[in-house]
């Protein structure tokens, strides 16, 4: 395993140098800032990051396994195919932007516009599970993927405004069952059971053994599960114009 | 000659960053170097600046007014203006240490001032206005005159230059503040001159901003109702300005304020006041991307446009308040906060040293010449 301190190396060099190792395991320490790790990166090399990983951690990755000691910036796993991360803090705005597969586990909040642009295809799935509360736009425009938000660490209201504003594809389930507000028209609201809950268990499991938060705990309440009413959502939208 | 702002186009982000000390105690200017030095790529060396709260405290009282001059006959023409209504106590270049990556440095000058008591008795005005009219009228009638800053116990130090270089350029190492702000320059749209560098001053405000104001020209147009000229071609000018017209001029609190620049959508309102500030003052809406810091000697506020479309985040150690446009740049300077989060959109961060309730102590005008 190859160890690294981010601190005796600039920004362009640290990337480079991530790039060229051969090793399979890698643990950078040290981190503050330094944008771009492991984006564009094609591999399953393992990646282990302590401090807190500068914007755009794994954008475009395809492949990469990344647990992050810490906090994470802005753009996390943005337009991301496929590996895993885990955050072991918050983040901060667009997490997920655009992803196309993949996981996403986050220990904390989240900041705005999580999950924006998300979409599956075929066997791609992109996953984001987000154990506090989000900011707003979450799941904006989203085509695809599933988006789990547990808010366990706060009274903030688990999604910020605007919550799946235009979403035509996908799931978002809330942990608890959750109000209207915040929640965007086009969606329906439908309350799980523990019982119901096949799509999404083994993702709590995870985040449970993770994180190490009981699985008990995370399954006190019921969920709720946001999904599309209409696919085109749009389709009536300037009829009374157009004709 | 190098195209001037207004003259050329650069489609392209910023930095900002501002550090608190609540109990009003001094730190070296070398932290906030180090902060806004860690956001190094959000810049591009096109503007770097930086302002300090708390630096003179021999003149407290006098109003430091930091000057640039493209040219000599500039300094001889704003220097017969400022001899003519105020009472200099000192003055002299600012001093700077020359260094390779910062060059066409204009002629920069710093007096300590107090309006004449004659010129305030003739202009029936207090010596806030005074100044502020003062300001206005070297940045828009003296060619090649601009003010960096123009506050009490505060300076601006700006210029073209990654912000770290800048620091070192204006030997902010040699100075201690309680509040420091801080700005690393990605111009948008132009190309970055010494005027446009932020932060942008007027009397203790001072703004420093990531993001865009596409309202500037409707704000503008407001703005110059009531005297205000801008003339430093930068978007970021209407913010310190709206700032001083609402909280100064008119006297609205913070929160109200707050209600007028980064209004709530009209359907998220939770009462009739903030329906009347948005009708009233409509054309100080900002639009737009941005965050800002907006600071004065009282302290700070940080916010973001209503639907946070630029990053920010802030962090409390201590009688310490951080906010920067990235969590790496607070990290870098305090490892371990007490507490450090996201703001929402429109959601202030606001700073106040102990004993201090409002950023500035409103100086309400009794009668405005049209």
């Amino acid at each position: 395993m190859a160890v690294i301190n981010a601190e005796e190396y600039g920004q362009q060099e640290l990337i480079q140098l991530l790039k060229q190792i051969e090793d399979q395991d890698i643990e950078v320490k040290g981190l503050c800032g330094q944008r771009y790790v492991a984006c564009g990166w094609q591999n399953r090399k393992s990646l282990t990051l302590h401090g807190v990983p500068g914007n755009n951690l794994a954008a475009f990755a395809d492949g990469p396994q990344i647990t992050v000691y810490g906090n994470a910036q802005e753009g996390v796993a943005n337009t991301m195919s496929s590996g895993h991360i885990q955050v072991h803090g918050r983040v901060g705005d667009i997490a997920g932007y655009g992803m196309r597969g993949g996981e996403l586990f986050i220990k904390d909040e989240a900041g705005y516009r999580l999950g924006i642009h998300m979409k599956a295809y075929r066997e791609l799935k992109p996953v984001i599970v987000v154990g506090g509360s989000v900011g707003a736009f979450a799941g904006e425009y989203m085509a695809g993927g599933t988006l789990i938000v547990l808010g366990l660490k706060d009274d903030n209201p688990l999604v910020g405004a605007y919550c799946g504003t235009g979403i035509y594809g996908g799931e978002i389930y809330l942990r608890g069952d959750y109000p209207g507000k915040n929640i965007a028209s086009n969606i329906e609201k439908t309350l799980l059971s523990e019982r119901d809950l096949d799509n999404i268990i083994d993702y709590l499991n995870r985040y449970s053994i993770y994180f190490n938060y009981p699985l008990e705990k995370i399954l006190e309440k019921p969920f709720t599960k946001l999904s599309v009413k209409n696919v085109r959502p749009f389709a009536g939208l300037y009829a009374g114009f157009v004709s | 000659m190098s195209l001037r702002e207004g003259e050329i186009r650069i489609p392209s982000g910023c930095a900002i960053a501002g550090i608190l000390n609540r109990s009003g105690q001094s730190f070296n200017g070398q932290t906030i170097i180090s902060c806004i030095a860690n956001m190094h790529q959000r810049s591009n060396g096109l503007g770097g600046g930086f302002a300090a709260y708390g630096i003179y405290p021999e003149y407290a009282r006098h109003y430091a007014l930091h000057i640039y001059y493209d040219h000599e006959k500039a300094r001889e023409e704003c220097e017969y203006h400022l001899n003519h209504n105020f009472d200099i106590a000192l003055q002299g270049p600012v001093p700077v240490r020359r260094q390779a990556r910062i060059h066409h440095a204009p002629v920069i000058w710093r007096y300590f001032a107090q309006p004449k008591e004659g010129r305030l008795y003739q202009e029936e005005i207090d010596p806030a206005e005074f100044i502020f009219r003062s300001v206005m009228y070297i940045n828009s009638c003296i060619c090649g005159a601009y003010v960096a800053s123009s506050g009490q116990n505060m300076a601006a130090f700006k210029g073209v230059g990654y912000p770290e270089d800048i620091g070192e350029f204006f030997r902010l190492d040699d100075y201690s503040a309680y509040l420091w702000t801080a700005h690393g320059r990605f111009p948008t749209n132009t190309p970055g001159w010494w005027g446009g560098a932020h932060p942008f001053t007027l009397l203790n405000w001072s703004v420093v901003h990531n993001g865009e104001i596409s309202s500037y020209s409707t704000n503008r147009r407001f703005l110059e109702m009531y005297g205000y000229t801008c003339s430093l071609q930068t978007d970021t000018e209407v913010i310190t300005y709206a700032v001083d017209l609402l909280m100064r001029r008119h006297a609205l609190s913070l929160e109200d304020t707050v209600d007028v620049i980064s209004a709530p959508m009209w359907v998220d309102m939770e009462n009739s006041q903030q329906g009347r500030l948005r009708r009233t003052y409509a054309s100080l809406l900002l639009n737009g991307p941005f965050s800002i810091i907006v600071a004065t000697g009282n302290g700070m506020m940080a916010i973001n446009d209503r639907i946070k479309l630029r990053p920010l985040v802030a962090a409390e150690k201590g009688d310490c308040l951080y906010v920067s446009s990235e969590e790496g740049a607070i990290k870098v300077v305090e490892p371990s906060p007490d507490r450090i989060w996201s703001p929402g959109g429109g959601e202030p961060v606001i700073g106040l040293l102990y004993g201090k309730e409002k950023l500035i102590e409103a100086e309400v005008i009794k009668a405005q010449s049209a």
